[in-house]
């Protein structure tokens, strides 16, 4: 069947309005957050699952590769289509189709935007805990695919944490669910786990159950700020071990306040690090004693200042800083092509003040600049490598000190990636992680699911046998 | 595909600039466009990946090409939410310059702003008739045309010649007569401002206008010249003396700061009460563009009777109505839809007016209540203070 019968087909399933081949659209969604670059040859606006089912089921038997999308904020390449074929942009079936206030749960469509359920549950004093950076604009499917975390992540975990089910399209196109509406489950194969973090590569989630919690009263905000890195990750540390559950423990390095402070007009004292801790509750009085034994911490540690932030303005702001500390890291080299290489390597906590000076080390070996900001509360860190495109030597450094980030977090016994999904940025470092016997059974659940290898080919693995 | 091979020349520093988007994509939640149109080659992040393109000769500039980057109301409301800071705004003005000056422009544009040059406004209407809305004023309350007076009242294009529109200037001069105030209108003399002109990426067929409607003022010696119109205020405000590269020798403002003026002074008093519940859309030209935010609300909040709710997003994050940048004369489709979504917004806080301070955004969401036939009435901000008089 030749490309002019598929595109038929194809309008013949989504309708004429719904698909697109021009040159402005393929270009624009060749792209996500990351440097990955990959075009599609076709691009379709499904509205229900049974669209995708059909486009499955027509892509499977021509063996045409398909690529699930989101909003594209992702970090790791996840929705560029890498080897061309149909990119499936599911934005447009963005529903909140049940709020189950008495149940804590929500059955939303993929192309939810995560702010958008947030707005609506706030409604009802509920909340969906795991809080993306780009939450104004992600969608819940991307989030899910992508197994996602966010500031929140340390108390209340990662999107794995919060899914109770999910509606998913097979590659083959048949329409399965999986888990169910309750809080335990002990029967079967949990597919629900497996779908998430699979980063499109298994099937196409198109609607999802999802637990949700009641919104906390108070969340109050302690800040501090150290002259080293180590201080600052022996802080969280203790923090953390002394059982005060804080709902952030995030990081800023001296770059990143530099960075963010432009962009939100703020200032910060001239440290080399900076903690902001959240700590969330229904009592006043417990939520303070909890924030007051963290302050007295983190002076312990060596904070040179500690500063409480009581108002919710006050508090916005500055979690809206550190949302925008990635995209707004790229104002600090004026380099005429700027680029950037995020990592998301994890380690086990007690190995944060150690993985922070090895990232220190690296970048002063390598020569580059690296920032970094992170979640220094689960152990996440984004080490940041600010480069300019166009020298391929600056390139180069940048990919050695990568390497060697990776190297250093696995030997701590960390991963590669916390939240950000390996796809096709950290797809060559893979294998350096995980044991050919492990990513054997991987491939052949892959295959079970997808005997033709249609579903976001050349992700998470390279294929090399 | 139609269109030509070329390689967009950006200034150096808006080289940079376009270089810095990270794609991180944050511009989704702001853009107008891209909130109607769902595809990311209509939102902001798609426009800097195919002007990039551009830079580096990698894209061929078809009609698709031009569509997408004059599909944009330059509103500005993604540059509140990019971290890297980009100057889109700066960026996608300089695209559409390099595309007129290869003689790409969408060819609606030829339309609108030929007759710029002949009759000196955009309707190609007699430029003897730019007094006509005083016509309906009952005779009693004319401005006086072209005399030596410290204010001067720029009445702008839209508001001069459509009918629908007449109710502003003939506020304005109301509210000045009543409040005493000395003014003077240049009448035929007066051009278009060349906001047109600077959007569609043709500024310097805008300089001889530029010069002409200084010099015309500068002969009454004027000190203050007030705009109605929040298109002409930013272009009188930031891009005339840019032009003649040196001080108007007047100081210029939009009708909402110099109404709020007269107010605090006590020249003007609103004593007749408006019953209703009433929110204000801050036009981008004068808010985000020019940062003017307080003297529309404190107006609104001294007249009598009002209820004043505000927008969901308001002031820096106020939604654009989908009138300006010229959307509405390239895709008056498109403007519609886009204003058709502001109606909701204006519903969900049980507004009965909108008001603004702005003839694209009265136009163009007039149209969108006359297309819905929902109940609200839109207001400029003149008009509303008329009301209260």
């Amino acid at each position: 069947m030749g490309k002019s019968t598929i595109l038929e087909q194809l309008e013949r399933i989504v309708g004429k309005e719904n698909l697109s081949t021009e040159d402005a659209d393929l270009l624009c969604y060749s792209r996500d957050a990351s440097e990955n670059v990959g075009k599609p040859d076709v691009i379709v606006w499904p509205s229900n699952p049974n669209q995708i089912s059909e486009i499955m089921r027509l892509a499977n038997r021509l063996k045409v590769p398909v690529t699930p999308r989101g909003a594209g904020t992702c970090l790791s390449g996840g929705p560029v289509p890498a080897k061309g074929g149909i990119l499936l942009v599911l934005t447009r079936m963005n529903r909140i189709l049940k709020i189950e206030v008495a149940d804590l749960q929500v059955l939303v469509e993929c192309g939810v935007v995560w702010q958008d359920l947030n707005n609506a549950l706030a409604q009802h004093r509920l909340f969906l805990p795991p809080d993306p950076a780009s939450g104004d604009v992600c969608t819940i499917g991307g989030c899910v695919a992508e197994g996602a975390g966010g500031i929140r992540a340390v108390k209340y975990g990662t999107f794995r944490e919060w899914v109770l089910g999910l509606e998913v399209v097979l590659p083959t196109g048949e329409t399965v669910w999986t888990g169910a509406k309750t809080r335990k489950r002990a029967s079967g194969y949990d597919l629900t786990r497996l779908f998430m973090g699979s980063e499109g590569t298994l099937g196409v989630i198109t609607k999802a159950w999802l637990k949700v919690f009641p919104l906390p009263r108070y969340r109050l905000i302690v800040s501090a700020y150290f002259d080293t890195l180590e201080d600052a990750g022996k802080a969280v540390f203790q923090v953390i071990t002394s059982g005060l559950s804080p709902s952030a423990a995030e990081l800023m390095d001296r770059n990143t306040m530099m960075a963010v402070s432009k962009y939100m007009g703020m200032s910060f004292p001239d440290r080399a690090a900076m903690l902001i801790f959240e700590f969330d509750g229904s009592f006043l009085g417990e939520v303070k004693t909890r924030m007051r034994r963290a302050q007295k911490i983190c002076e312990m540690e060596g904070a040179t200042e500690v500063a409480v932030t009581d108002t919710k303005e006050e508090s916005d702001r500055l979690w809206q800083a550190r949302k925008s500390a990635l995209p707004a890291l790229a104002t600090l080299k004026p380099t005429l092509k700027p680029s950037t290489m995020l990592e998301d390597v994890t380690v086990p906590i007690s190995k944060v003040p150690e993985m922070l000076v090895q990232i220190e080390k690296t970048a002063q070996r390598h020569g580059v600049l690296i920032s970094t900001v992170g979640h220094v509360g689960d152990g996440n860190l984004h080490p940041v490598t600010i480069y300019d495109e166009r020298s391929t030597e600056d390139a180069e450094r940048a990919e050695r000190a990568a390497a060697d980030i990776f190297n250093f977090g696995l030997q701590l016994g960390g991963t590669l990636s916390g939240e950000h999904g390996i796809g096709l940025s950290k797809a060559p470092y893979f294998a350096k992680e995980h044991a050919e016997a492990e990513i054997e059974v991987m491939r052949g659940i892959k295959r079970v699911l997808d005997p033709n290898g249609i579903l976001n080919p050349g992700k998470i693995w390279l294929e090399s046998r | 595909m139609a269109g030509i091979q070329m390689t967009l020349r950006l200034p150096k520093e808006l080289e940079t600039e376009a270089y810095r988007c990270f794609r991180c994509g944050f511009c989704r939640s702001q853009c107008p466009v891209f909130r109607v149109k769902k595809n990311e080659s209509w939102n902001t992040r798609g426009r800097m990946i195919l002007v990039k393109a551009l830079m580096e000769g990698n894209l061929t500039l078809s009609p698709q090409i031009v569509e997408r980057l004059y599909g944009c109301s330059l509103c500005k409301a993604c540059e509140t939410a990019c971290p890297a800071m980009v100057q889109t705004y700066e960026i996608f003005k300089k695209a559409r310059n390099e595309i007129y000056r290869l003689g790409l422009w969408p060819s609606v544009l030829m339309d609108t702003l030929v007759p710029i040059n002949d009759q000196k406004n955009v309707y190609a209407m007699p430029r003897d008739d730019r007094t006509i809305w005083a016509l309906g004023m009952e005779g009693k309350i004319n401005p006086q045309v072209r005399r030596r007076a410290k204010v001067a009242y720029f009445v702008g294009c839209a508001s001069s010649f459509m009918g629908r529109l007449e109710g502003i200037p003939q506020s304005m001069t109301r509210i000045l007569n009543h409040a005493g105030v000395d003014f003077t209108i240049l009448g035929p003399e007066e051009w278009c401002c060349g906001e047109p002109l600077f959007l569609a990426g043709a500024p310097k067929l805008a300089e001889e206008i530029v010069r002409h409607n200084v010099e015309a003022f500068r002969e009454l010696g004027i000190e203050t010249l007030v705009a109605s119109c929040a298109g002409c205020y930013r272009v009188w405000k930031q891009e005339y003396p840019a032009v003649i590269k040196e001080d108007l020798g007047f100081e210029v403002l939009h009708s909402s700061e110099l109404l709020a003026q007269l107010m605090d002074a006590d020249k003007l008093r609103l004593n007749k009460r408006v019953r209703s519940t009433v929110t204000y859309h801050d036009p981008c030209e004068i808010g985000r563009h020019c940062g003017v935010y307080e003297a529309p609300r404190k107006i609104l909040e001294n007249i009598p009777g009002i209820r004043l709710v505000e927008l969901h997003r308001t002031k820096g994050e106020c939604r654009c109505c989908g009138g300006g940048g010229l959307l509405k004369a390239v895709n008056p489709s498109l403007a519609l839809d886009i204003a058709s979504e502001k109606l909701d917004e204006v519903a969900a806080i049980g507004a009965k007016i909108v008001t603004s301070g702005c003839a694209a955004c009265k136009l163009n969401l007039g149209d969108a209540i006359r297309e819905r036939e929902v109940d609200l009435e839109m207001l400029d901000i003149t008009e509303i203070v008329a009301r209260a008089l």
